[in-house]
């Protein structure tokens, strides 16, 4: 049972997606997310990372039910998002809302800014008191008089405000932030991380913060998950811990610092990632692990948790 | 003598003037980084060496481009076309726009060959699947028949490198050749590149705005703001004593490992359009440095204590 420091709490939370080859041909499954069981803990904030298709997108639309599971189960402070009504499920999607990746595409080019921010009040039915809208730009750092402007006469920086501050509107506790800088350039980039360490020190929030970029997540979030083929495969206690998992090894390694006296030495990385409809039986990394045993090949190793709650799925965890 | 020299263009397309003054060399045997924000002139940069400024109905009109002693400014069509592809090849940020849907991969490398060096069809296949083994492209001879669709980003990358090194040029220009891969995948085609330029020869004009690509990567860089120069130095001189206030914010807005939560910042406002280029120096309205001289005169590019820059709050060093 989830303790009341738990904000989400999913349990065996998997989505499986069919395709078929030609319209008549044989179907085919992958699971985008498979078995993920993992714990929001309130006012802190919790990073996803991994590389394109390794679940993490999938993950913050379950979360949300934006999408429906295929099997496990969302807890949202005790209470069970796959069975709620369509209308219960709204009213407590006040209290959790969504950063998109793209600000170009989270707002209607057709909405002023005011009614782009006063759109979650209309679907809500929540009164708009007089100010609210200048209270809420102002909060993100935008200027009052951007609030009549369009889209278009925004920069990327200034969008993606927009989209923060109308994931704000509706006061809620949870955010999930899908790379929500990840199509902006690093000097905006850095402005928005400030705005949304300054929002959550502010208002009390809890992140789900999903991300590529291994630096921005070891800075930004207090406890680090790695996932690898729609796994977790690590999750790092905290900013400072060092992985023990291989494929957290080669992601940290492969990322460069902004500095020529660090450069890294980069080791050819052997094999390929595997197609997600035909999974090896055995570990997903294996075919690219150099500590790989027969053991890696045969059997999954599953999620064990070691000192000071690290969690590695490894048969062989490095020291 | 430098194999590349760019000395003071000026970009104009219709009334406006993009690039203003940008000048730079580049050795054989050497990367040099060009970094900048979105809109400081970088890609336009590099589409002034290659010659295709005439498809955004832009040209060259003051200063000069040599190649190894040849002037590409004004050079005829046909004679330029003799150049690119053959002694200076360029790879795009995004490897779908350079591959033709429809062809296989193999034709699509093994025609620069027949194209620039008058191999047969069946010398040209060799020399292609030879260089795929280099770049450490698995069952080559697989992929020489396969079509783009069929591989992954990081792969088609590989493949767009290795069309542009077919005919074996002198000069390669990348313009953000990583920035569409994953984490894993962008060190393994860095290190490709670097190896290609130790070992061959080659060299790179590295475009990105990744400080942790130019960090791992580069020998020298230049840093461009709004369509200007701001700094150039070698590599580990830019990251320890950087001269401009711009390239020392750039370099603050990738967080470190261990950095302090709270103390990313970002550079305030955004890189100003050309329709409204700021009087003086162009980045003195995001300056914590600027001094009021910077809004009235703009600051020359000269020797400083460390390299090149133009900045007023910058100590000049006259020889």
């Amino acid at each position: 049972m989830p303790d009341a420091d738990t904000f989400v709490a999913m349990n065996g939370l998997t989505r499986e997606y069919v395709s078929s080859k030609g319209l008549f041909g044989p179907t085919r499954s992958m699971r985008a997310v498979n078995d993920v069981s993992l714990d929001v803990p309130r006012g802190k904030v919790t990073g996803v990372v991994g590389e394109s298709g390794c679940g993490k997108s999938t993950l913050a639309r379950l979360v949300l039910r934006l999408i429906d599971a295929t099997a496990g189960t969302v807890m949202v402070n005790g209470v069970d998002l796959g069975t709620l009504s369509a209308g219960a499920l709204r009213k407590l999607r006040r209290d959790m809302q969504m950063v998109f990746q793209d600000p170009y595409s989270a707002i209607d080019p057709r909405y002023s800014i005011r009614r782009a921010l006063e759109e979650p009040f209309r679907v809500q039915g929540v009164r708009l008191d007089k100010g609210v809208i200048e209270d809420l730009t102002a909060k993100v750092g935008l200027s009052p008089r951007m609030i009549e402007s369009f889209p278009h006469q925004l920069s990327g920086g200034q969008k993606q405000r927009v989209g923060i501050a109308r994931a704000l509107a509706l006061k809620p506790s949870f955010l999930v932030l899908d790379e929500p800088t990840a199509s902006l350039d690093v000097s905006i980039q850095a402005q928005i991380i400030g705005l949304l360490e300054e929002l959550k020190q502010d208002l009390g929030l809890t992140y789900l913060f999903i991300s590529h970029d291994l630096s921005l997540v070891r800075y930004f979030c207090d406890r680090i998950v790695v996932m690898y083929l729609g796994r977790i495969v690590e999750i790092l206690p905290n900013a400072r811990a060092t992985s023990r998992h291989h494929y957290s090894r080669t992601l940290m390694e492969s990322h460069f610092e902004p500095d020529p006296a660090r450069r890294k030495l980069v080791t050819r990385l052997a094999g390929e990632i595997p197609s997600p409809f035909n999974l090896p039986q055995g570990c997903a990394f294996a075919a690219r692990c150099t500590a790989a045993s027969e053991l890696c090949r045969r059997e999954r190793p599953l999620l064990e948790t070691h000192a000071d709650g690290h969690q590695v799925a490894c048969h062989h965890p490095a020291d | 003598m430098a194999l590349l020299t760019v000395d003071g263009i000026r970009v104009a397309i219709g009334s406006l003037t993009p690039l203003d003054g940008v000048s730079f060399t580049l050795d054989k045997g050497q990367i040099l980084g060009v970094v900048g924000e979105s809109g400081s002139g970088k890609s336009l940069t590099a589409m002034s060496v290659m010659g295709l400024l005439p498809l955004i109905g832009g040209r060259v009109v003051s200063g000069a481009i040599r190649f190894d002693g040849i002037d590409l400014v004004g050079l005829a069509e046909p004679k330029y076309r003799a150049l690119r592809g053959r002694r200076i090849a360029l790879i795009s940020q995004n490897p779908m726009t350079s591959l033709d849907p429809i062809i296989r991969i193999g034709a699509q490398i093994d025609q620069v060959a027949m194209l620039h060096l008058g191999l047969g069809a069946e010398a040209a296949k060799a020399r292609s699947i030879d260089l795929m083994c280099q770049l450490r492209i698995p069952e080559a001879e697989t992929i020489h028949a396969s079509y783009p669709h069929q591989l992954s980003g990081g792969m088609k990358q590989r493949i767009v490198i290795a069309m542009a090194l077919a005919a074996d040029p002198d000069l390669i220009v990348a313009d953000e050749p990583t920035t569409a891969l994953d984490v894993t995948i962008q060190a393994q085609i860095i290190q490709i590149m670097v190896d290609l330029v130790r070992e061959r020869g080659l060299a790179l004009m590295l475009i990105t705005h990744d400080m942790g690509v130019v960090a791992q990567a580069c020998d020298r860089v230049v840093v461009l703001y709004a369509g200007r120069v701001a700094e150039a130095n070698s590599v580990e001189a830019i990251f320890a004593d950087p001269q401009h206030p711009y390239t020392r914010e750039l370099i603050r807005c990738i967080p470190r490992h261990g950095q302090a939560p709270g103390s990313l910042k970002g550079i305030p406002g955004a890189v100003p359009s050309v329709m409204d280029y700021p009087q003086g120096c162009r980045f003195h309205p995001r300056c914590e440095a600027a001094l009021p001289l910077c809004g009235t005169s703009v600051p020359v590019f000269e020797r400083k204590t460390s390299g090149f820059a133009a900045c007023h709050a910058s100590e000049a060093v006259h020889a």
